[in-house]
């Protein structure tokens, strides 16, 4: 079983982020009375930045643990997907600059009706994704071109297939697509391990 | 994706108090102040100027005060809903205003929809059909459309509007209409009038936009993987919608922060043309005569329109298109 939990320095980051927030959003609503819109507007912020500060924090005591049975997250809103219950999987990518630089990746996956999200400011976050695609790939879970790309920008997917379509994604016979996986990247985790 | 909101708005806070203070200064630029120039309007016209009234007045509306302490005053006061005192109205700005903001709003939102609804389909057209009769008549009409001055196109869709339809000349409704209550009645007479102006806005938008999602389109076709599909057997229909079109659209969606800017600054010259009580005469105005307070307030709000544009764009395009793009690279 493997362990991660959320690097101190980006949960600092993210508190001190959110408590700016809070402080320049909230503090107005204190110290001087606002016209109706403006209260609902920064009401509204304050409580975004509430929201984030919170979840941040409650990032601080969680834990996402996987071993050959499913994926959990222990500690406050625990969540426990099994692997055979995994849906769907996408690693998106965001950054807040126009040049799509200095962002972060997140990986949501559902299964059984739970949704689990996480970071990659999570300890090691590549070996969750590698370990939730293998799943995938064996659930058969059809993987966004988006998701791919990304797998592929973590050094988890191989480069794409020329014949098959060059920077696109692949086409299966139903007009799906899957992944093309990295050699020795056959061999996952899961229920059937070691058979 | 509440990690990639809340960021994306601490960014704008910043943004939105430097939008303020380069407002300030920039309404302060020029030399003297709105009582300078009364002063300067009242002695060409050979009107004599008490100086001890000039200075009553000067320290009634704050002007004598130090730069910043103005700022602070008039950005609190719109936190609270003053928005400050018009000098040349001698009203204070909300009531200058009025119905202006919402019928600017109105306005560039028809204008952006038009904008978007008629280049959508003609640039896929366009792009589906490269080099056919069609293609090249629609190309012909987005060219003429780039070319042709706004305040032209406006002065003779006027022409033919009150021709054909009876529409009144100028401005936004009847002008049994102005200073009335709204009602249905009105609301329809806006209507009447909106088309001639989102036209005339809209239509250089309108072709820059074909133009650009064809090109885009075409280049997102002509890769293997459509090839590829098209093989297998996939529908055209399929092949184009599932992933070239969705490719083709995010630039689409990227001008959607720029195009609000460009429509409320285009739609300021042809509202002068075509009498429109919308925010682009009254701010011209007011930045001639010095009227600070209200030059301010109308910046802001354009500042403020451009600032949601860019966050309404950055989130549909986080959401369409959450790809890294390789040299950016993981931060975190």
């Amino acid at each position: 079983m493997t362990q991660h939990r959320y690097q101190r320095g980006a949960i600092v980051g993210d508190l001190v982020r959110g408590g700016i927030g809070f402080t320049v959003t909230g503090l107005p609503l204190v110290v001087t009375p606002l016209a109706t819109t403006m209260t609902v507007i920064f009401g509204g912020l304050a409580t975004l930045f509430g929201v984030y500060v919170a979840r941040t924090w409650m990032r601080s005591s969680q834990t996402i643990e996987i071993d050959g049975d499913g994926i959990r997250r222990t500690g406050p809103l625990a969540i426990d997907i099994p692997w055979e219950d995994l849906a769907a999987m996408d690693v998106r990518y965001f950054s807040t600059r126009r040049d799509k630089a200095g962002g972060w990746m997140e990986l949501k996956i559902n299964g059984g009706g739970r949704k689990l999200a996480v970071e990659s400011s999570i300890d090691d976050f590549e070996t969750v994704v590698r370990r939730c695609m293998l799943v995938a790939q064996r659930n058969d879970l059809e993987l966004s071109e988006a998701t791919q790309d990304n797998l592929r920008a973590l050094g988890i997917l191989g480069p794409t297939d020329d014949a098959n379509g060059g920077d696109g994604p692949r086409f299966g016979s139903g007009g799906g697509f899957g992944p093309k996986l990295e050699p020795g990247l056959r061999w996952g985790i899961g229920p059937d391990r070691g058979r | 994706m509440l990690d990639y909101l809340a960021r994306r708005i601490l960014i704008m806070i910043p943004t939105m108090i430097a939008i303020s203070v380069i407002t300030f200064i920039i309404i302060q630029l020029p030399p003297g102040d709105y009582l300078s120039t009364l002063i300067a309007e009242m002695e060409s016209q050979g009107e004599a100027v008490d100086p001890a009234k000039i200075e009553a007045l000067r320290a009634h509306y704050g002007l004598d005060k130090p730069m910043w302490e103005q700022y602070l005053f008039w950005l609190f006061g719109m936190l609270r809903g003053d928005f400050g005192y018009s000098f040349e109205y001698q009203l204070p700005v909300s009531d200058v205003v009025g119905d202006r903001v919402l019928l600017t709003i109105v306005l560039n939102f028809t204008t952006i929809l038009f904008i978007y609804l008629v280049s959508f389909p003609i640039g896929i057209y366009s792009a589906t059909h490269q080099y056919s009769v069609g293609d090249y008549g629609l190309t012909f009409v987005g060219f003429l459309g780039l070319a042709t001055p706004n305040f032209l196109l406006a002065l003779i869709l006027l022409y033919f509007a009150n021709v054909w339809f009876g529409t009144s000349i100028g401005g936004l409704m009847d002008p049994t209409y102005i200073d009335e209550p709204w009602s249905f009645a009105k609301i329809l007479s806006v209507l009447e009038h909106l088309w001639v102006p989102v036209v005339v806005i809209g239509t250089a938008g309108t072709a820059a936009m074909i133009r650009r999602l064809r090109a885009n389109l075409l280049d997102e076709l002509q890769k293997q993987y459509v090839v590829t599909a098209r093989a297998k057997g996939l529908s055209p229909f399929r092949a184009l919608m599932k992933y070239p079109l969705r490719m083709a659209m995010n630039p689409f969606v990227a001008d959607i922060g720029n195009m609000l800017p460009q429509v409320v600054s285009g739609s300021a010259v042809v509202s002068m043309v075509l009498s429109l009580p919308t925010t682009g005469p009254m701010l011209i105005g007011a930045l001639q005569s010095q009227d600070m307070y209200l030059a301010g307030s109308f910046l802001m709000f354009l500042a403020l329109l451009t600032v949601i544009g860019m966050l309404i764009s950055d989130l549909a395009l986080a959401w369409l298109d959450p790809r890294i793009r390789l040299g950016g690279g993981v931060d975190r």
